[in-house]
């Protein structure tokens, strides 16, 4: 008995050692836990959340009311506002991701201002419709409404005290989805995500700890092309884990796509594959081992993840955290992945966020080919 | 006169690895020569072959192989991705891709170096005559290390660079890679080899190069001769004056507090030399050729 505690104690103590003797421990056992923690912070820990949003707004009432509305509006600073005279060019400028939402002013605006002035009618409601692609931004927009609607409700009957006019905020989403269907594509993004990452850290770790890339350095073939074709097969690998997600998730949430919505999916889901196989095999470059590379892609997949919004929207961050999440690979290609599964956009309105991927693709590749060359 | 072509020129080597340093590396190496590099463990025999290599990227020094100079301090690397193709080099402790087969790994590898086809070297090689069809992962250690053996010299290389390339092998596949070796050796193949057991590369070598401690220590040239012989200590009370001059001694080295004598009769004659105070004697091996080195 005594000697098995022995035992046991030497193994035990041999661990610590072997474990507190590498830098490795300090980062994964007191640095990590800080970063995590203080992402939370950043993301979570802001007193007042600043939510900026660009909205189309279509003026169908064309009247003194209506432009009081718009004035209103635009002196609103958490509302960023493009006056559009169609409501279908606003809803493709929405597609485009020109904007976030679309307000529409009611053609009956002004007849019923003038109700509430004259009968003193207040219980007949102000119906603003609001377009948007995901229900986000609709508590923000109805607050911001009632104010403006407030306001104007004080010039009109110069009486501050009446009670402010009460609106609905319509909030129709395109297809009426439910949100739980927005987490389609953000699933399928973190399935890409995972399987970029980790197969292609792995990949290249394992050829640092199988000394394998002592090989490749002196064979004939440049490195950019042996460990270049290995990352390409990771991101294959990923794009073919995503395509798998993404038909699991047409059937399982019962969405039905057109053809070129579908020919549009694979396209995005390999830009995105490979870029994050090529962020990965960096990340598995900086590692020696294999474990340590599954550490710091853990490390980098833990914030990504949140801005797949399958768990947070976009505006419930920071608006400087926004702004951050925007140039970050994962959106572009979210974004995508919406329009194309719920709208089955065409190419021109995702152009930009295409641009954005291939943008990401081709640093990342510009990196690999520096830290590779001969 | 025949003038042998220098195949390896290496100058002033100097290269900073961790704390280690690799420094003061000069030697030349001839077309179709097989130098033996030895030296203790941890003496840089590995580092200074991945540096010849650029596994490892020297800091200093001249390096040119096959008349190219493919480093210099002002050079950088130069002219290093053509003139790897005429070099093969075996690493010690590498892996390769488990999941392969064996046929698979010559034919990647074959491909890497611009080959249609495995070479028949490969093909005719009787130790992997039913292994073709197995995974890397399947096989012992030695068949990994003759796999890794005939992939730096399959492509018919003009330098090969072997880290304890007959470490694991069994004594019939040994004799078939010293076989290979003087083969491509009469070819005019040369060959630079680390070892630390001097039997088991066997009488194929002409030149040891000794590291101690990152620097080169000593060349011993006509290493053959060596080889056929016996070292042995010598009271360091002796007059070496008295037997420096004789035929049958190569040579002699003050040690600590002992002479080394290196002779090219075996033990068995130099015993007959009733003449020399001998401490001990014995079959010539790696560790007699640096300091500190001798298990005597």
């Amino acid at each position: 008995m005594k000697e098995s505690l022995g035992q046991t104690w030497a193994f035990f103590k041999n661990h610590f050692l072997n474990r507190v003797r590498t830098k490795k421990f300090v980062v994964w056992v007191i640095i990590t836990p800080m970063l995590l923690i203080g992402f939370l912070n950043l993301i979570g820990g802001e007193e007042e959340t600043e939510m900026e949003i660009e909205i189309a707004v279509v003026d169908n009432d064309q009247s003194q009311y209506s432009d009081l509305t718009l004035d209103f509006l635009n002196s609103e600073e958490r509302v960023s506002v493009s006056e559009c005279e169609d409501l279908q060019n606003a809803i493709d400028m929405m597609k485009r991701g020109d904007v976030e939402g679309v307000l529409v002013i009611p053609d009956d605006l002004s007849e019923k201002w003038r109700n509430i002035s004259n009968e003193g009618n207040f219980t007949e409601p102000l119906t603003f419709k609001f377009y948007h692609l995901s229900g986000e931004h609709e508590d923000l927009i109805e607050t911001i409404l009632k104010g403006v609607t407030a306001e104007i409700n004080e010039i009109i009957l110069g009486d501050e005290m009446r009670r402010p006019v009460e609106i609905e905020p319509r909030a129709l989403d395109l297809r009426e989805e439910a949100y739980v269907d927005f987490l389609l594509p953000s699933g399928i993004m973190i399935v890409i995500l995972q399987g970029g990452f980790f197969s292609a850290s792995n990949t290249s770790s394992g050829l640092s700890e199988l000394m394998l890339n002592k090989r490749l350095k002196i064979s004939p073939v440049p490195q950019v092309i042996s460990v270049g074709g290995m990352v390409t097969m990771d991101g294959l690998f990923t794009t073919f884990s995503g395509i798998i997600a993404m038909i699991t998730g047409l059937i399982l949430f019962g969405v039905s796509v057109s053809i070129w919505g579908i020919l549009g999916l694979i396209p995005v889901i390999l830009i995105s594959s490979l870029t994050f196989s090529f962020i990965g095999s960096l990340i598995g470059r900086i590692a020696s081992d294999r474990i340590s590379s599954q550490g710091l892609s853990s490390m980098t997949i833990f914030p990504l993840i949140f801005f797949t919004q399958a768990y947070f929207f976009h505006w419930l961050f920071p608006s400087y955290v926004q702004k951050i999440s925007r140039v970050l690979p994962i959106y572009p290609a979210v974004e995508m992945l919406k329009r194309l599964l719920f709208y089955s956009s065409s190419i021109s309105y995702y152009g930009m966020e295409i641009l954005r991927s291939l943008i990401w693709l081709a640093v990342m590749l510009a990196v690999f080919w520096f830290l590779h060359r001969e | 006169m025949n003038k042998t072509p220098i195949y390896l020129n290496v100058s002033n080597l100097r290269n900073r690895i961790d704390s280690f340093t690799l420094e003061n590396i000069t030697f030349k190496l001839g077309k179709g020569e097989v130098a033996l590099i030895g030296g203790k463990n941890s003496s840089g025999k590995t580092s200074l072959l991945e540096t010849l290599c650029f596994v490892n990227m020297p800091d200093e020094g001249n390096l040119v192989f096959l008349g190219k100079k493919v480093f210099d301090s002002g050079l950088k690397k130069k002219n290093w991705r053509e003139t790897k193709k005429y070099i093969g080099v075996q690493f010690q402790g590498d892996s390769l891709f488990n999941n392969l087969t064996v046929w698979e790994t010559f034919q990647l590898f074959s491909k890497n170096h611009g080959l249609e086809e495995i070479p028949k070297i490969v093909i005719s090689c009787p130790f992997l005559q039913g292994f073709m069809d197995k995974r890397i992962s399947k096989l012992s250690k030695g068949k990994v290390q003759l796999i890794k053996f005939l992939l730096s010299v399959m492509h018919g290389p003009k330098i090969v660079l072997l880290d304890e390339p007959v470490s694991n092998l069994d004594g019939d596949t040994r004799s078939w890679v010293h076989e290979t070796i003087k083969k491509m050796k009469s070819n005019g193949t040369s060959f630079l080899i680390t070892m630390n057991n001097l039997w088991s590369i066997g009488g194929i070598s002409n030149r040891l190069i000794t590291i101690e401690e990152g620097s080169l220590y000593r060349i011993y040239d006509n290493f053959h001769e060596y080889y056929k012989g016996c070292t042995a200590k010598l009271s360091s009370d002796f007059n070496i004056n008295d037997i420096q001059e004789k035929d049958w001694v190569l040579g002699i080295e003050k040690r600590k507090d002992y002479y080394l004598l290196y002779s090219n009769l075996n033990v068995s004659r130099l015993l007959e030399r009733k003449e020399l105070p001998l401490l001990s004697i014995g079959e010539i091996m790696i560790e007699d050729f640096y300091p500190g080195g001798d298990g005597r």
